[in-house]
């Protein structure tokens, strides 16, 4: 009598600690908490194909005007953004992925441009565009963002200023179109500095 | 088994790695417009080029993952760009389940855990440090002064819930500046 009751119970812990674990089911369980397990599985097929559908639902934003069509982008807050750029207009069958990236607004002036270019940003696309227009660079202190892209994989495109074929390899793009911007402060468009005394 | 299935598809994309985009791509601006709806095949490349980039596939192929840390994290999937910045993925559970869900995209710069090296003192969402090193079954958050590891950046993709050390912390879509802080010190 006395083993089945203690049998029973060890069966009860056995289940409050199984429902513990399921209820507690969160990123944190197998999430950046689950560093006990740690190795470097092959990722699941089927979970990555979910991934783009996942991220189309928050990737919503349209940082210019007009639309890019083979962006998707996704404002984080009010100054950054995440996007991700795909080889043809994305309602395209066949449309891949090519790079990732992310994006700080800013002015089309060199004060304005994230550690001057070297950590990637090197490409400004200003907000506004008329029809059939490219929107790299623009007047002086134009309102924008400041683009890294990340290549996912290799990258054939126009050289814009060539006009020839470049191949962009795999890893941070700096060849990305870089966009050469004008010191703002010296044109009296930056900031107003203090006047001498 | 599935994992020679899995390689096998993945060095089947590579060979298809290679995609011209030069006319519908960013220098396609004239035809800029609303995109419209984005197609299904899309979205389900979106994981299948990071898996494959993660894997080293876009140069070549090999089963290995670039990892950051040692031990790794099962649950995230890491791009390496250059040798000081990582993009990542981070799952709800280890990326080999078949029900991992993203929940976070992100970025990362290799530093120390020195208030010298967090990114814009933290103010642009590099706001968790997790250092190289860390013995297995331990966390990896923070660390001595000048361990050498990452600094973070978080953004969340949907809604999700952290649990750790008792405290609930809930995300929303967006940059998670709530993402487990870690402040450092100063080394000089």
């Amino acid at each position: 009598m006395n083993s089945g009751i203690r049998r029973s119970g060890i069966v009860f812990v056995i289940l409050i600690v199984a429902c513990t674990l399921s209820v507690s089911w969160s990123v944190a369980d197998e999430g950046h908490g689950g560093h006990s397990s740690m190795s470097g599985p092959v990722p699941s097929w089927t979970a990555m194909q979910a991934v783009g559908e996942t991220l189309a639902s928050v990737y919503d934003f349209e940082p210019f005007s007009p639309g890019m069509p083979n962006h998707l982008w996704m404002k984080t807050s009010d100054n950054y953004a995440t996007f991700l750029h795909f080889n043809k207009p994305v309602s395209k069958q066949g449309a891949k992925l090519v790079f990732v990236g992310d994006a700080v607004k800013g002015r089309f002036c060199a004060e304005d441009q994230p550690e001057g270019g070297k950590s990637g940003f090197v490409h400004f696309h200003r907000s506004s565009t008329p029809e059939g227009a490219m929107g790299h660079g623009g007047d002086l202190a134009a309102e924008g963002w400041w683009l890294r892209h990340v290549a996912v994989r290799h990258a054939p495109m126009k050289n814009p200023k060539t006009m020839k074929r470049m191949m962009l390899k795999p890893g941070l793009a700096m060849m990305f179109m870089p966009t050469k911007a004008p010191s703002c402060s010296v044109s009296g468009k930056g900031p107003l500095l203090p006047l001498p005394e | 088994m599935k994992i020679r299935t899995v390689v096998a598809g993945l060095t089947a994309l590579v060979i298809l790695a290679s995609v011209s985009f030069a006319d519908e791509g960013h220098n396609g601006h004239g035809k800029m417009g609303a995109a419209g709806p984005a197609s299904s095949e899309a979205l389900r490349d979106v994981g299948i080029a990071i898996a494959n980039m993660a894997m080293g596939c876009a140069t070549e192929c090999g089963l290995e993952t670039f990892e950051p840390f040692s031990p790794a994290q099962p649950n995230h999937l890491w791009i390496k760009a250059s040798d000081n910045y990582v993009w990542f993925l981070h799952f709800n559970k280890p990326r080999n389940f078949k029900t991992a869900k993203v929940v976070f995209v992100g970025d990362g710069v290799k530093g120390r855990f020195c208030s010298e090296d967090q990114p814009d003192e933290g103010m642009t969402g590099f706001v968790h440090f997790h250092r190289a090193e860390t013995p297995v079954g331990a966390m990896g958050h923070g660390g001595k002064p000048g361990a050498d590891g990452w600094w973070l950046r978080h953004v969340a993709v949907g809604k999700s819930e952290m649990k750790m050390k008792g405290m609930s912390i809930q995300f929303s879509p967006g940059l998670a500046m709530k993402f487990p802080p870690t402040p450092a010190p100063s080394c000089s």
